[in-house]
């Protein structure tokens, strides 16, 4: 008897698997994946007007969280699987312009993109002279101050340069009675998987003139941080962490530290704002520019864009799509609802101002500000993962604090690490 | 058929009949997939690009040379996997082998209580644990005060990464292994624990000569699964190891980590591949002596 | 097995006390996961840290709902699981129950290389896999999905080892009467080890419900993904939506809770009368 059942079960199990359906496409259906899956709303609103006027399109948008889009982006397009649109950072997507993998710009866009927007947005994306994507949103860092913890501390102004940073963070940091640190003076990125500790690194490389990798000629770079700035920067951490003790392993890091008042100083990108209006609606804090140095006074940019595979077959409309979402209300409507900045020019925000007025100071950048665009080296991921695995072991080991014998041999050996990445992909050069 | 000669015929059809449509899926589904990868490990495959070349043994020879991130990779993988696999056996078996000897009051409901962990997916319950190693909001700490002992960063910290979250994992794995070593000891026949029983044999004795020794198709498996499970880990590290508030990556970072490390964000799949082919290695070897280890002495 | 004691006594009392206290511990988590999720957000990140929220929300549960198609996740996920788990105990029992208890030529190769496929971590080979699943335009699809997890090493080799306990004297008693070596199989072999079947079942179930890599390789329409996929999304908003993403969270463990309450009987008591199966 029992051996009826064995038959049915696996009958049942054919037919279900028969009749997995090959959905049926609309006219032309474009499908969008993004790994930003907080703007997917914002998308999809634009999504929704865009089918109202034509008729014969369905978008389908399709969110994944960061890392494993980049992942499925990665292994669907030698597969001839990808999407037709794809939001992604510039340096991942030059990843795929090197390997002939996208589509570049046709006349007419490329046209509207030269009006619509900045250089600096377009050149990340530029390769021979042919863009390959309509940019998005970019971000850049800026310093967060909690104001409530300035007052107290007797500062007015934000700092200008490492010195007052340091020098602030040592009058802002607090301890319990225990010794505990309930307070970081700034808060650090000292730990964590991934690119990220060299890439908030860098921060603190630029004022100095430094940076993790710096582009020497075309398609060529090299590691930029044995050197004074580095030295500086390394330094910088080393006396934060052990010689005036403003920040610690033991008390919570970055934005939630922030929101939760848990330090009085960070950088980050502007999505923070979002963040502190969600979590911390009455927090009265600050936005100022990074602090510049001697050499200059920059901050990083990264830029996302919309990349067409070369395999997409609609790409007409992906490209006329990317061009609607464009349109002011929706780059307001990110900035409202989502935090991110976007790139297209002209734009008024003034709405936004009003009831988030820290996004205006945030765009208040005075004129010789650099941004530096993250560089497009295909190392790029590589070797700034290294390069943080190297910093988080060093800022556990106190004794480096001030030596600087030690330091610069780190940084030697750190960039050595790096250019060797770069040599073999090729792409290094003095 | 030749190759018959000495078996059962009637039984060896019947094997085969049963068995070859199985072991054709797993070929299809499982093999060819890994023969693949296997080859792949022998050129400089990138996914990224549908152009790439034969480079023999280079992979191979780039991680086992020089290579800080595989030596690292592989000491940690080692310690990690050996500390939870004893670990995790020892406390189910014997908290199996007291759930099935004592009165235990309501052991459905306890049943469920040690199973919840393995039930609930990996995303949550790391994000949980993250939250309870949380220095400042975080559980342990909490409890710690009370003993007046200053904020601890459990995962940053590096003195105490790796052992939170062999923690964590211990956690998720314990009910596990209490489900397999719980079942197994029901398919002990009640003959061999009755006669026993007749015989005088006290608790102890019961355990060391009755028990164990049935079971060992049982322990071998847990064995197995336990090393198999600590070496080819790797959502329950990741999760961990992403944000800000995380462990730092150097200390935890595990082989299939690096794996996916160097064929996802570095776009170097044949390393990646290699690395996975040497992780093979390991594990199979570890089963085979461990294979001989649990049959040693008895009559297979 | 039978326990005829018949007084509680104090080591008893001991062990109880203790499980119970550990099983408090294992759960904890649980709690704190289920209790956040019916937190308001002012109140999640508060010190000292409240496990039971004393104003309750279900906000987040409403949100979960609207923000995401909960429900084409859900039939997603199950489909998927009930039918793995369907496919792969048939076959890990019957391809387990021919490895214990035949003798055939080139059993043992053929089982090491089962195994074997176990000691690869699936990324690894995913990618050949997807490549694969690319030809016969399984891709974004629900066979694309399903083919790899119609079978499972672990369930074989689980199943093996159990049936080695079965004495071959039942079968050859079986077989002596007259009994197909398929008869024997259904209604001797596999009744004694409804334990061992729940058991495996139980896994599986846990295991296809909360897969994450190959859904995410294989899919890409957002309405063939999983709970687990749909998960990591919201997870993305990390420092901002803990209550949304732990309502997502328990959301989705409940069901395979529920099965196991339900199912826990047949997995964890087997027929124990001695000497007879």
């Amino acid at each position: 008897m029992k051996k009826m059942l064995f038959v049915p079960i696996f009958l049942i199990i054919v037919m279900v698997l028969a009749l997995s359906t090959v959905f049926a496409a609309a006219p032309v259906t474009i499908k969008l994946w993004t790994g930003y899956p907080e703007r997917v709303p914002v998308y999809k609103a634009v999504a929704a007007d865009y089918m109202k006027e034509n008729q014969n399109v369905t978008i389908e948008i399709s969110p994944f969280e960061l890392r494993q889009s980049e992942q499925k982006f990665a292994i669907s397009i030698p597969a001839g699987t990808g999407p037709d649109l794809f939001e992604t950072s510039h340096f991942f997507a030059h990843l795929f312009i090197k390997n002939a993998m996208l589509d570049p710009a046709p006349a007419k866009v490329k046209e509207w993109l030269d009006k619509n927007f900045d250089p600096p947005y377009l050149v990340v994306f530029t390769e021979a002279d042919k863009i390959y994507a309509v940019p998005s949103v970019h971000g850049f860092q800026i310093l967060y101050y909690n104001l409530d913890y300035y007052k107290e501390a007797g500062l007015t102004t934000p700092p200008k340069n490492l010195d007052e940073l340091m020098a602030y963070a040592r009058k802002l940091v607090k301890y319990d009675d225990k010794g505990n640190l309930i307070r970081s003076g700034i808060s650090l990125r000292i730990s964590g998987g991934g690119a990220g500790v060299a890439q908030k690194f860098e921060i603190f490389l630029f004022p100095n003139g430094g940076s993790v990798i710096e582009p020497t000629t075309p398609g060529k770079f090299k590691a930029n941080f044995a050197n004074e700035a580095g030295y500086k920067a390394l330094n910088f951490y080393l006396e934060a962490l052990y010689k005036y003790k403003v920040d610690s392993f033991n008390i919570k890091h970055d934005s939630e530290a922030f929101v939760l008042g848990l330090t009085a100083q960070f950088n980050r990108e502007t999505y923070v704002i979002g963040e502190v209006k969600k979590l911390a609606p009455g927090m009265n804090y600050g936005i100022a520019q990074i602090v510049g140095g001697d050499v200059q006074t920059a901050t990083n940019l990264n830029v996302d864009g919309w990349i067409v595979p070369a395999a997409s077959k609609n790409k007409d409309v992906a490209w006329d799509f990317v061009m609607y979402l464009n349109k002011d209300k929706y780059l307001v409507q990110m900035m409202k609802e989502v935090g991110w900045i976007c790139s297209r020019k002209g734009v008024d925000y003034s709405e936004v101002y009003k009831s988030e007025p820290h996004f205006q100071q945030v765009l208040d950048r005075p004129e010789d500000m650099k941004m530096i665009p993250a560089p497009t080296a295909a190392s790029f991921t590589e070797a700034y993962t290294k390069f943080s695995s190297r910093l988080v072991e060093v800022f556990a080991d106190a004794s480096m604090v001030d030596n600087k014998e030690k330091i610069m041999k780190f940084l030697e050996d750190g960039a050595k690490e790096v250019n060797d990445v770069l040599k073999s992909n090729g792409e290094y050069g003095e | 058929m030749f190759f018959t000669k000495g078996y059962n015929k009637a039984h060896v059809k019947f094997a085969y009949t049963a068995l070859l449509p199985i072991f054709g899926l797993y070929l299809i589904l499982r093999c060819w997939p890994i023969l693949e990868s296997f080859r792949l490990s022998f050129t400089n495959y990138s996914i990224i690009s549908p152009n790439f070349s034969f480079v023999g043994l280079q992979n191979y020879l780039k991680l086992l040379s020089n290579d800080q991130d595989f030596r690292i990779s592989l000491i940690n993988t080692m310690l990690f996997a050996t500390l939870t696999t004893i670990a995790v056996l020892l406390l189910a078996f014997s908290i199996t082998l007291a759930m099935d000897r004592r009165k235990i009051k309501s052991i459905g409901l306890l049943q469920s209580l040690f199973f919840l962990p393995v039930v609930v997916s990996v995303v949550p319950s790391a994000i949980i644990w993250k939250w309870m190693y949380d220095p400042q909001y975080g559980i342990f700490n909490y409890f710690l005060s009370f003993f007046g002992i200053g904020t601890i960063g459990w995962l940053v910290d590096r003195s105490y990464s790796m052992y939170s979250i062999i923690l964590f994992v211990i956690w998720k794995w314990l009910g596990y292994f209490m489900v397999i070593f719980w079942v197994g000891l029901k398919g002990i026949p009640g003959v061999y624990i009755e006669a026993a029983k007749i015989d005088g044999a006290s608790n102890w004795k019961l355990t060391r000569f009755v028990i164990l020794p049935l079971l060992k198709p049982i322990i071998f498996f847990s064995l197995v699964m336990a090393t198999i499970k600590g070496f080819t880990i790797f959502s329950e590290v990741y999760v961990m190891t992403v944000g800000s508030q995380a462990a730092p990556g150097n200390m935890v970072k595990t082989l299939t980590y690096d794996i996916y490390e160097r064929a996802f964000l570095y776009f170097r799949a044949g390393q990646a591949n290699a690395e996975a082919v040497i992780l093979f290695l390991i594990v199979l070897g570890l089963t085979v002596i461990q294979g001989k280890l649990v049959r040693k002495g008895e009559l297979y | 097995m039978a326990k005829t004691k018949i007084r509680c006594n104090p080591s008893d009392l001991i062990i109880n006390i203790l499980l119970y206290l550990l099983a408090a511990a294992m759960i904890f988590p649980f709690i704190w996961l289920v209790s956040t999720s019916l937190k308001l957000p002012q109140h999640i990140l508060s010190w000292p840290p409240q496990i039971f929220p004393k104003v309750f929300t279900l906000a987040n549960y409403q949100a979960v709902f609207q923000k995401v198609d909960m429900m084409r996740y859900f039939y997603n996920t199950l489909r998927f699981t009930l039918v793995s788990t369907a496919s792969i105990v048939s076959t890990s029992a019957l391809a387990g129950y021919v490895f214990a208890k035949y003798r055939f030529p080139f059993k043992e190769p053929m089982f090491l290389i089962i195994i074997s496929t176990m000691m690869i971590p699936f990324q690894c080979y995913m990618v050949p896999l997807y490549m694969m699943m690319v030809k016969i335009h399984a891709v974004d699809t629900y066979l694309g999905l399903q083919l790899p997890y119609l079978v499972q090493a672990m369930g074989t080799f689980f199943m093996r080892q159990n049936f080695e306990s079965l004495p071959d004297e039942y079968l050859d008693a079986a077989r002596i009467e007259g009994a197909s070596e398929w008869r024997i199989f259904f209604n001797i072999a596999l009744p004694s080890f409804r334990s061992a079947l729940g058991g495996l079942s139980i896994f599986v179930v846990s295991i296809i419900w909360g897969n994450l890599i190959w859904p995410l390789i294989i899919t890409s329409s957002e309405k063939n993904f999983v709970l687990e996929l749909g998960l990591v999304n919201f997870q993305q908003l990390y420092t901002v939506d803990y209550g949304l993403f732990t309502a997502a969270a328990t959301v989705a463990i409940i069901p395979v809770i529920i099965f196991f309450i339900v199912f826990r009987r047949q997995i964890m008591e087997g027929i124990t009368l001695s000497g007879i199966r």
